[in-house]
């Protein structure tokens, strides 16, 4: 908290909150020219003599003469400008530093009920780095001073400031993305198991096979009683997360019961647990067709492709590699996904801050003396719609089902403090052609001052970034793609004969 | 069915032979007419025969350096001697040499059809045809683009060539008899996707490559490592009719598995019940493939292992295919692999091998890394380079892959790295086994396999015709236009790094000069592999150094660098 506690005026600001953030030039500089704030602008930046001015569109409160900013408010200070460097310095569309501190300041204002106050005045003045942190300072000191004010509204207001950037993003502790990474490498480390809450009892709700806690007897849907000794009664799912996690090869010992049967013990070996992206392949044999769902990319992507590959029957005429569900992914994942898909030539392009990479695929592909059938869907996106444009560029696939989102980003990792990490858009994904596959500018030239952006405005420009399917299919669940498929499969043949 | 191992050590060491440290390096191994007795070519020029009935084993040195062994219908033996540079006959009664003919340089492999007989020479980039059905003759030398190795005489009367480092093969057509002076070769050639073709075979209408595929866009993280991502291990076929063909599309048979890897496949030889055995050199193993025509694109091998010595390079059979020999390269012995008999393992090599022995089987072994996909010799595909680029830690990061570079000579051309930033040689391999193939490895592992590279020699270079006095011009140019400044006469490369005009994804700016010793022998150039030619390498490299030189110049300098 914070150790001063001088008065502050508060005064509310006219701001239009009614859009998620934006951070486009073209707003601003459309302000500039009609002398109004945009909807969800501040302030602007210009040059003028080699010198960074702050443009004050909204009248604000400056600090009251005298007040030195709290150490807390200091503290704070630094981090937020530690986490706009590295937005800025990372991102592949980076909104400028001045906007990111106040959308942050206005944030956590948020997260903290403050009420709307004019943020701006309290850095017209701030020319240089130094002195914009010394404002930002001033200016979280009445944040931290609220009674609403809890460590955790900080790394709220942080997550959300990231979600609102183009592409969005994310802050997870570095234990949790070292979690992520083991899952990306198919190396998790653990007891296999997904977690849930029945009735406010830990659960297992699915045991995966041959994992640590399925070799020892656990079954989906066993409730966990106690955990080395220690009931789980009360405690948070986020605490038998922690309890449950350990090295590889370290112990632990599980209380588990079937709804209405007799308590079981077991000690469990943590271990690599072999999480599949991929369901287990469904294969419809009257139609010569297989189906395999992804839930995710990891490292063992490649090798769950060629196990199904392997085990194709002469009857298997068709493979349906279902996207509907896969979102953002690594691109490097990506990558070898779609290396292992096309038959040599261009992957795609992405681009990233400072470079533009061609991506090409080696010669020879799996599944290339089978019809191949991508599905997407309208929660498609990122490098699995840059996978699949490059399989219908390349015409390696035919794309079936609907429009992807048309977010075409591909999330980097930054680790600007010693325990978190920050992930979000260092890369944009374009065809093979240079087309983006991203949603790079949001909104078009501002509108006029009151008016709002038309929503149909928004979804055309989405839509040109969209990667849409070659055949379109109302619904995009299992049955309706394969009877779909297999629509296609059948006019195909006919047409043949 | 198959499943008894003899291991015979005596077989390539005779009792006689003192003791010492050095290896003979079996090269290959033929049964004799009647199928009684094993003749085995070893390295250091010694042909030994093994009686398979008594085990008596007698041996006669017929060359200098012998590379390979071929029965010929009449039952006389062909070798290669690569140090002579010759081709042999030879009578297997009493091992005395009948005939030999000089052929093109550093002979390798030998493949007989008829009386046609094809012997290719590596770093000599040519076939050389002989009739051999009188005496030796040559009928002609066809010139080839790359360096090639192994060599298969096909059913059609044609014979297949296989790079020695990367994945071109070149399918040898006669146009007239084969066997007449003179007579017309057409050549054609294809590539197939990977490097490291170690071993080829034809059955069943199909031609089978075993080889690696390393994928450029992969990262030597353990993941892709673990995954089988970065290194295949692979057999690739093909029918017979589609090497006429303009591109090939082959089957893929994956050798190995997660948490089982099958690095530096090699030799391979059929056998009954059309299985196929296929030489695991990285791990010292026999992997027998079931159903190796099974339909479908792709397959993942399916049969059982059998151990052997180390270093198993080429497999041969008895005509009913009840019985297999391996050859293991590094551990002088012989692996039998035959139906029925119980197992019997006679001897083994005793005595201490020194530290570039050990050093050499540490380079071509698989257990240096993780699950055993790679070994050394997997990327710098004996000792030298397929031309191929990889995404390894050795520039400390990941996403900028980098040429791998020859180890020929490379204990003279400190540091070490693309960046230079190794300046010991153990620095480079420490980083490397632990980096990129994710093993654990000890200090004295590292310390032998620094002696080994240290003892790798410079390749011979190309002959290449120039017109007069090219070269001598090309090396005053050399000196005059400042190249002199950062490849130093001598190993022509220098201790610091420079700033050439070029820079990696990574912002990397400052680069190792490479050594130009025996450019001739190499196939891409620069850190990224971005010219093909030495000649488009001198164009980029005057344009990125802002430096005008006319085209006639670079030639003249083209010339004089090829003579390094």
């Amino acid at each position: 908290m914070s150790e001063t506690s001088a008065p502050v005026t508060r005064r509310p600001v006219r701001i239009d909150s009614s859009g998620p953030m934006r951070y486009r030039d073209d707003w601003l500089e459309s302000a500039r020219a009609t002398g109004s704030p945009g909807p969800c602008s501040f302030l602007a930046e210009t040059h003028m003599s080699g010198r960074m001015i702050l443009a004050v569109f909204v009248l604000g409160v400056t600090p009251a003469a005298g007040q030195e900013p709290t150490a807390e408010a200091d503290r704070l200070s630094k981090r937020l400008m530690t986490i706009a460097d590295a937005v800025v310095r990372h991102h592949v569309d980076p909104p400028t530093r001045q906007q990111l501190v106040l959308d942050a300041l206005r944030l956590l204002r948020s997260e903290t009920k403050l009420s709307r106050v004019n943020l701006v005045a309290q850095f017209s003045d701030a020319a240089t780095k130094d002195e914009l942190r010394s404002g930002l300072a001033a200016a979280l000191r009445p944040v931290v001073e609220s009674n609403s004010f809890r460590p955790q509204s900080v790394d709220a207001a942080i997550v959300r400031l990231l979600r609102g950037l183009p592409g969005g993003g994310n802050m997870v502790a570095r234990s949790e993305h070292l979690v992520q990474k083991q899952v990306a490498a198919n190396r998790y480390v653990g007891t296999g198991i997904t977690l849930g809450m029945r009735d406010n009892v830990p659960a297992m709700i699915t045991v995966i096979e041959n994992g640590p806690a399925w070799q020892v007897g656990g079954k989906d849907g066993d409730l966990i009683e106690v955990i080395d000794d220690e009931s789980t009664e009360g405690m948070s799912l986020r605490d038998v997360v922690h309890k449950l996690r350990g090295p590889a090869g370290s112990k632990v010992r599980v209380r588990l019961r079937q709804p209405g049967d007799e308590a079981r013990d077991y000690t469990i070996t943590r271990g690599v647990v072999d999480f599949k992206s991929t369901d287990k392949p469904k294969f419809y044999r009257d139609r010569g067709i297989v189906l395999i769902r992804f839930s995710r990319l990891s490292a063992g992507t490649v090798h769950e492709l060629r196990t199904v590959a392997a085990s194709l029957s002469e009857e298997t005429r068709a493979v349906i590699l279902d996207f509907t569900g896969l979102f953002d992914q690594d691109l490097h994942l990506g990558r070898l996904v779609a290396d292992a898909l096309i038959d040599g030539g261009v992957i795609g392009q992405s681009f990233s801050i400072d470079q533009l990479q061609t991506h090409r695929a080696g010669p020879g592909a799996l599944f290339d003396d089978r019809d191949l059938y991508v599905a997407i869907g309208n929660a498609t996106s990122g490098t699995p719609e840059w996978i699949a444009a490059a399989l219908q560029d390349r015409r390696h696939a035919r794309l079936i089902g609907q429009p992807t989102l048309g977010r075409g980003f591909a999330s980097g990792t930054v680790e600007p403090e010693d325990a978190i990490v920050l992930s979000f858009a260092t890369t944009e994904l374009r065809r093979g052609n240079g087309v983006s596959l991203a949603t790079r500018r949001l909104a078009p030239p501002l509108p006029p001052p009151g008016a709002r952006m038309k929503g149909e405005k928004l979804v055309r420009q989405l839509r040109s970034t969209q990667v849409r399917p070659d055949v379109m299919v109302d619904r995009v669940d299992t049955e309706s793609l394969v009877r779909a498929v297999s629509e296609i499969q059948r006019v195909s043949n006919e047409a043949a004969q | 069915m198959i499943g008894t191992v003899a291991a015979f050590s005596l077989a390539v060491l005779p009792a006689s032979r003192p003791t010492d440290h050095e290896i003979r390096r079996p090269v290959a191994a033929v049964l004799s007419k009647s199928e009684t007795e094993l003749l085995i070519a070893n390295q250091d020029g010694q042909l030994v025969t093994h009686n398979l009935s008594t085990s008596a084993v007698s041996s006669v040195t017929v060359g200098r350096q012998l590379t390979d062994l071929w029965t010929l219908a009449s039952g006389e033996i062909l070798a290669t001697d690569t140090a002579a540079p010759e081709l042999l006959r030879i009578d297997p009664a009493s091992g005395r040499v009948t005939d030999r003919l000089r052929v093109s340089r550093w002979p390798s492999r030998i493949a007989v059809k008829g009386s046609t007989c094809a012997v290719t020479s590596c770093w000599g980039h040519a076939v050389t045809i002989v009739d051999c059905a009188g005496k030796l003759r040559i009928v002609k030398t066809i010139p080839l683009p790359f360096p090639p190795r192994e060599v298969l005489a096909l059913s059609n009367g044609r014979f297949v060539v296989a790079d020695a480092f990367a994945g071109e093969i070149a399918v040898l057509s006669p146009e007239t008899d084969g066997a007449e002076s003179g007579a017309e070769w057409s050549v054609r050639r294809h590539q197939l996707y990977g490097h490291n073709i170690g071993g080829l075979a034809e059955f069943g209408g199909r031609v089978f490559f075993s080889h690696q595929i390393l994928n450029e866009l992969s990262r030597s993280d353990f993941a892709d490592v673990h995954w089988g991502t970065l290194m295949q291990n692979t057999v690739s076929h093909v029918s017979l009719e589609s090497l006429e063909h303009e591109r090939l599309v082959p089957k893929r048979i994956a050798l190995g598995d997660i948490g089982n890897g099958a690095a530096d496949p090699a030799g391979m030889q059929l056998l009954t019940d059309q299985r196929l055995a296929v030489a695991l050199s990285g791990t010292d193993e026999i992997l027998v493939v079931s159903d190796p025509l099974k339909s479908g694109r792709y397959a993942i091998a399916k049969g059982p292992r059998f151990k052997t010595g180390s270093r198993p390079i080429r497999l041969t059979a008895n005509r009913d295919g009840s019985r297999m020999f391996s050859v293991n390269h590094l551990g002088d012995s012989v692996t039998m692999i035959e139906t029925d008999n119980a197992p019997v393992m006679i001897g083994g090599r005793a005595d201490e091998l020194n530290a570039v022995q050990r050093g050499e089987r540490a380079f071509f072994s698989a257990r240096l890394s993780h699950d055993r996909w790679l070994s050394c010799h997997s990327c710098h595909t004996q000792g030298h380079t397929p031309g191929l680029k990889a995404d390894t830690m050795g520039d400390g990061s990941f996403g900028n892959p980098k040429l791998i570079p020859t180890l020929r000579g490379v204990a003279e051309t400190a540091p070490w790295g693309w960046n230079g930033a190794f300046a010991s040689i153990e620095e480079q391999i420490t980083k490397s086994v632990r980096t990129t193939m994710h093993g654990q490895v000890e200090n004295e592992v590292i310390a032998d396999l620094s002696a080994y590279l240290r003892t790798l020699k410079l390749p011979p270079n190309q002959r290449v015709e120039t017109s007069d006095g090219a070269v001598e011009a090309g090396a005053v140019l050399f000196e005059q236009h400042g190249c002199v400044r950062c490849h130093q006469p001598g190993v022509f490369t220098s201790e610091s790094v420079w700033d050439v005009g070029f820079r990696d994804e990574n912002k990397l700016d400052r680069f190792n000069p490479p050594s130009l010793r025996r450019l001739s022998q190499r196939r891409r150039y620069f850190h990224d592999g971005r010219a093909d030619t030495l000649s488009t390498a001198l164009r980029q490299h005057a344009r990125s150094l802002n430096k005008r030189i006319p085209s006639a110049e670079l030639d003249r300098i083209a010339a004089y660098l090829k003579t390094l």
